[in-house]
């Protein structure tokens, strides 16, 4: 045996002998060649048993080189990664590589699983549903994971890299076999930009393996010629290694790139697509027969032996049977005798062949026998002989390799993807999509086309209609035909339990059966209950089979019974590709804030609440976030401190109607606002609940700003403005949105006019002509400069605001603070405490999507207010009426703690389950009073003040008892200082 | 006391520093722009502004650049108008004196947009790792604007001369969009 | 993916560049303190949820953020009239309805 392996061969195949490539099999040095993909050079190596079926444990062999290979999964790292399942057909060889069988334990060729019969009482149709219910599917849930699956991951990040790029064209022609590019050829000259997707590394689709010359060259020749004048040609592009994985409305479609170098994947491209026109020429698989012992490693599709043989290099077998249902098992006996194999018999279906095969055969010594049905295989781990039925008895054949040929499945997956109707054709015996997606064509073997003349005429007048041109002439083409297919048919005279159809699923015949017996007659139903076509290979060689089946066991046509649902993707593709560069700091835009130098080097702990904010900052004398907290809480109560509230919205509402159109929105009457004024309300939707809060500042006349709460600017303003543009487009004002324009800069405590009095501004920030509620703008050094005198901790406060670039300056300028000591930073949950205490709430926290303005207390204010606005109908609908609304109220511990999310348990009720009445909304302990507090949305809350209840959270349970939400100063006392 | 004015990067106000170089591309942080908003409550404004002698365009697309300001369309009644830092609060009151009683409104805007060049072979096929970018052949045109999202951000993109492209990014998330860029101008292999 | 091409700003607009606003000519009462229950949970709440030609708002909301109207097959997603919100549906087409 030779370092290569003992298959293949001296000569032939589109490989380069002259680039050897080490890899390993299960931890086996073997070796392969530039141009082999991993499963031409495994089975070059002679690897026969690939892996082992899902559910059986059988010994699997290679079926097929592509995507729709059932059995050969196997994982793969690379010099660029782990990739834990993938089929070896679809991954190039490359140097390095450790390849291993994903199924089997241990070991794929020794499958203890296998031995044991594991599973042979078990999986039948219908396993999961009869088996796994409830209580005792987590009984079996463990042994059929262990059992069952391909690959596992290896735990390691995903180190392949992935970009995404989006891109526009007017024509995407998918695939680069003959049809493909006779299309783009067609294109060439249109001036139409044009992308070529290849889902193999080099063009030509079956042109590498077929025979064939096109324009008295040889067919590989003139698909590379095409290649070259397409990558020549502005506007043209064409890409290998390419999957078009999925086909979205309005031609929108995921292709994946593979970007492949001598050591494996380098990276990946996830490309979004928009095409407005579409060539598809994605070709057609073979299918397999259904015979006895069908699922034999050694049985391969006569396509796949003919692409080994001119493809590869590689002879798969000594001595080869063929049986087939149309041409291309004739096609593939001539290859073989060719390279050397010994042709034992071809097994023809049909009752006759076309007479230039018939003679060719005779020419070349290769015994025929039509109307065959093998109804026995010999075989241990490999395939030692059939035996098989004819017309004229029964008759044995040795052989170690056997060539299937069932016909061809069109790759119509991208048109289904857009809803296309797969249609039987039976004299073609497949399904095709007569009525394509507007703006696609078709054209090859996708059409159900098997002639390359024809299928090269396809192409040009697809691409002549595509440019608006005439069509180029039809090239002249000498190639073999394939012929016509007979009907698939129940093989006779064999146990229905050894006939298999879905390789990969271990779906038999005779779960179809079962199937059909318990009435799971539609074609989704039989999916599901059997599993039939549901693998990773989406049942490509599977699914017509099975169909078939059970079209015969119902006695209906194919055509009745239908074909299960395409879904994207086409094939797998990984996770990190989806994913691309969206992780760590990049998983989603991050919002900074203006000062953000100086929160890091104060030690702030970051926390993000839609921008990266303060949440507390390390101190010498506070290295915990507790004890942080607490310090800062206490220095706002008894000095004073500084916020960064730079996220807090900012929206100019302006002109003539500004105060009407603002008066619609708040639940408060913003007409009325006087310049120099501010005034604090909730805004509802229309449905009555309230969707923001904050306060509106007066400006000026006819000049208003919004303070939405914090990440919620864009989405305020966005509300004004629909509703300005569809409500009220003559109202005659505008909108806005400059929030990250300004910073804002919250100095709060006691001691907070004198910090503020630092600056220097130049109005009179006195108590008497500064007063609570009120907005002053002015200049700091020259420096635009506005001051709101508003509060959120329940002490005296200003919001300080500059424009944004002079933040850092700002910041530092008051955190040096005066003679008297210097103010300590803030983070916000000491800033959420200081507000819990004082009862007011925190949108999103306090309210849900059903609390309205009563519920918060604010029926006075509603009750006042004579004209419409957004939402205020809705408060007198029965529903805001019914007394189990929940109210907010304030609770204080009696025992134990109260934590935020804790349910209110129904009077009476000591632990769950039981009746619930509400939530605990916020809660913690408060510093400043001494004990837990807290808010919660309880039924009829209003009207239980002084009432015990339970809490119960997390297996935990404390009593406390409801309150008014206000505990600190609740005469307002400290904030009008 | 000087008070320091700093750019969304950090970079002082009145400048142009490069921030990074990426494959085949430069990126560089324009603090020595800024701009104005302009916002109107009727549909006549451009002729209005024109009264006073500002020139906007009517629609979406080309900018129009006058007495070193270039002013951008946001949609039929707003504008952004780009000009120098210094010349931000002049042109803010200029504006507002003429309409005062607001159907149209001039804000400072210099603060709210980080603007981003990206300078180099295709700065737009950088930006379509992002997004489309444009849906129409050819992307977008030399001395026009457009407003999209790229990386999930919204940008308003102006293609200043082939191989220069602006971007206007709100500047809470201008650190972001530069990461990204950085991230996403990265090529994993030279057979990309 | 939805792609409109809005009519303010012209450009052809990705569905992650537009917002959906719900079916079009949904009236709000003039006088909603007047309007009985029923009138006003139908118009926050009823809705045709057609399953055919659908006449929608949509806005250009990371362009130019305008409020446009269209008519779409909520089937096929083709695309039947764009309009400009103040702009009313064409009744040929509506009258074509089914043919499509
Ligand atoms: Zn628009």
């Amino acid at each position: 045996m030779s370092l290569t392996g003992s298959k293949r061969r001296a000569s032939g195949g589109h490989i380069d002998r002259s680039r050897p490539i080490s890899f390993t099999w299960n931890g086996k040095k073997m070796q392969g060649f530039e141009g082999d993909s991993l499963a031409s050079a495994l089975i070059a190596n002679g690897v026969g048993i690939v892996g082992r079926s899902f559910k059986y444990h059988r010994p699997r062999g290679f079926m097929a080189l592509g995507a729709e290979d059932p059995n050969a999964m196997v994982s793969v790292r690379d010099a660029h990664g782990y990739t834990p399942s993938i089929r070896a057909g679809q991954m190039p060889l490359a140097e390095g590589m450790e390849v291993r069988s994903v199924t089997g334990w241990p070991s794929a060729s020794f499958d203890i699983g296998a031995l044991a019969g594991l599973g042979k009482p078990f999986f039948g149709a219908g396993f999961y549903y009869k088996t796994m219910m409830w209580p005792n599917w987590s009984w079996f849930e463990p042994i059929v994971r262990r059992a069952t699956g391909f690959g596992r991951p290896d735990g390691s990040k995903e180190s392949r890299a992935a970009q995404h790029q989006y891109q526009a064209v007017d024509v995407l022609v998918v695939g680069a076999g003959p049809a493909g590019l006779a299309a783009a050829q067609g294109l060439i000259g249109s001036g139409l930009s044009v992308l070529v997707a290849e889902q193999e590394q080099r063009p030509g689709g079956s042109l590498l393996w077929e025979e064939a010359e096109i324009d008295g060259k040889p067919g590989i020749a003139w698909a590379q010629d095409i290649a070259k004048e397409i990558k020549a040609t502005p506007g043209m592009q064409i890409l290998t290694s390419t999957l078009v994985a999925a086909a979205y409305d309005t031609n929108i479609f995921t292709l994946v790139q593979s970007v492949i170098d001598a050591r494996g994947i380098a990276a990946e491209r996830h490309i979004t697509l928009h095409a407005k026109q579409v060539i598809l020429a994605s070709g057609a698989v073979e299918r397999p027969l259904l015979f006895a012992d069908n699922d034999r490693p050694g049985v391969m599709l006569a396509g796949a032996v003919r692409r080994l043989i001119r493809d590869y290099g590689v002879a798969p077998c000594k001595q080869l049977v063929v049986k087939t249902s149309n041409d291309s098992g004739w096609l593939t006996a001539f290859a073989a005798q060719d390279a050397g194999i010994k042709v034992v018999a071809i097994l023809d279906t049909r009752p006759r062949a076309e007479a230039v095969h018939l003679a060719q055969a005779e020419a070349l010594g290769i015994p025929v026998v039509f109307e065959a049905a093998i109804t026995a295989m010999k075989a241990g781990r490999q395939l030692r002989g059939l035996t098989v039925s004819t017309p004229s008895g029964v008759r044995k054949f040795a052989c170690d390799g056997l060539a299937v040929a069932g016909g061809w499945t069109p790759l119509i997956h991208l048109a289904c993807h857009r809803g296309a109707k797969p249609v039987w054709n039976d004299a073609l015996q497949m399904f095709t999509v007569p009525e394509l997606p507007q703006g696609w064509q078709a054209s090859g073997g996708v059409t159900g086309c098997t002639s390359l003349t024809e299928a090269l005429g396809q192409s040009l007048q697809a691409a002549a209609k595509s440019s608006q041109r005439q069509a180029k002439a039809t090239p002249l083409v000498k190639a073999p035909a394939f012929g016509g297919v007979s009907l698939i048919r129940r093989p006779s005279g064999v146990p229905a339990n050894k006939v298999w159809i879905d390789h990969q699923n271990d779906v038999k015949l005779s779960d179809v059966e079962i199937a059909v017996r318990e009435n799971y007659v539609s074609v989704e139903h039989l999916k599901r209950y059997t599993t039939l076509g549901m693998g990773t290979d989406q049942g490509r060689t599977s699914n017509v089979n099975g169909l078939a089946m059970l079209a015969h066991l119902t006695g209906r046509e194919i055509s009745e019974v239908g074909i299960t649902t395409f879904r994207p993707m086409v094939s797998a593709i990984r996770m990190g590709t989806i994913a691309g560069g969206h992780e760590g700091d990049l998983i989603a835009p991050r919002r900074y804030l203006p000062a953000d130098a100086v929160h890091r080097r104060l030690g702030a702990d970051f926390e993000d609440f839609g921008w990266q904010r303060p949440d507390w900052y390390h101190r010498p004398d506070a290295s915990d976030r507790d004890t942080a907290v607490a310090l800062e809480m206490a220095a706002v109560r008894s000095d004073v401190g500084i916020f960064d509230g730079s996220s807090l919205g900012k929206v100019e509402v302006t002109g003539p109607d500004a105060a009407a159109f603002l008066a619609r929105f708040y639940v408060s009457d913003m007409a009325t606002l006087k310049p120099g004024s501010v005034r604090y309300s909730v805004m509802l939707n229309e449905e009555g609940v309230i969707y923001d809060d904050g306060v509106v500042a007066c400006l000026g006349p006819n000049h208003y700003l919004a303070g939405p709460t914090s990440g919620h600017a864009e989405a305020v303003a966005a509300h004004f403005e629909r509703w300005r543009q569809t409500e009220w487009p003559s109202s005659r004002v505008a909108v806005g949105n400059v929030t990250s324009n300004w910073c804002s800069i919250a100095v709060a405590g006691p001691r907070a006019r004198h910090i503020l009095a630092v600056l220097n501004p130049d109005f009179d920030i006195s108590p008497a002509a500064f007063k609570h509620m009120q907005v002053r703008e002015g200049s700091w050094q020259g420096i635009p400069l506005r001051v709101a005198r508003v509060s959120f901790t329940g002490e005296l406060q200003f919001e300080i605001s500059v424009p944004s670039r002079y933040a850092e300056a700002l910041y530092e300028t008051l955190l040096k603070g005066d003679a008297a000591g210097a103010p300590r930073a803030i983070g916000m949950e000491a800033w959420l405490r200081l507000r819990l205490e004082k009862g007011y709430i925190h949108l999103g926290s306090d309210t849900n999507g059903r609390t309205g303005p009563t519920e918060v207390g604010m029926a006075a204010l509603v009750a006042k207010r004579q004209d419409d606005f957004i939402g205020k109908r809705s408060l007198t609908l029965p529903f805001a009426l019914s007394d189990e609304r929940e109210q907010l109220v304030g609770l204080v511990a009696v025992s134990g703690k109260i934590e935020a999310g804790a349910r209110v348990l129904a009077p009476g009720c000591t632990a769950p389950p039981c009746k619930t009445e509400g939530y605990v909304t916020s809660g913690c302990d408060s510093p400043t009073l001494g004990h837990p507090i807290g808010l919660a949305l309880i039924e009829r809350g209003f009207a239980r003040q002084g009432e015990e209840v339970t809490l119960y959270s997390n297996g935990r349970t404390s009593r406390a008892r409801i309150t008014s939400p206000v505990f600190y100063d609740p005469e307002n006392e400290r904030l009008r200082q | 006391m000087s008070i320091l004015a700093k750019s969304a990067f950090g970079n002082l106000h009145g400048s142009s520093h490069a921030l990074a170089s990426v494959h085949r591309h430069d990126i560089h942080d324009r603090a020595d722009l800024a701009a104005v908003l302009v916002v109107a409550t009727d549909d006549d404004a451009a002729a209005e502004l024109a009264s006073i002698g500002l020139t906007v365009p009517t629609g979406a697309g080309p900018m129009v650049a006058q007495d070193g300001l270039q002013a951008i369309w946001l949609s039929p009644r707003s504008w952004v108008i780009q000009c120098a830092p210094e010349a931000e609060m002049a042109l803010v009151a200029r504006i507002n004196a003429a309409f005062d009683d607001r159907r149209i409104t001039a804000s400072l805007f210099g603060d709210h947009l980080a603007w981003i060049e990206i300078s180099g072979a295709d700065p737009q096929a950088l930006l379509r790792r992002g997004g489309f970018v444009s849906l129409d052949a050819g992307g977008i045109a030399p001395g026009s604007a457009k407003r999209t999202l790229v990386a999930e951000v919204n940008v308003i993109l102006c293609h200043i001369e082939p191989g220069r492209l602006l971007a206007g990014v709100e500047r809470s998330r201008a650190r972001y969009f530069v990461d990204w860029l950085k991230q996403a101008a990265k090529e994993p292999s030279p057979a990309f | 993916m939805i792609l409109l091409r809005c009519p303010y700003c012209r450009e052809m607009r990705s569905e992650a560049e537009l917002t959906w606003g719900g079916e079009a000519g949904i009236m709000r009462p003039a006088d909603p303190a007047i309007a009985s229950d029923t009138e006003w949970t139908e118009y926050l709440f009823m809705r045709t949820n057609t399953k055919g030609w659908l006449q929608e708002q949509w806005c250009c909301s990371a362009g130019c953020g305008q409020w446009f109207k269209v008519e779409r097959h909520t089937v096929s997603h083709q695309i039947r009239q764009i309009l400009r919100f103040d702009e009313a549906f064409s009744d040929v087409t509506i009258a074509q309805e089914g043919a499509a």
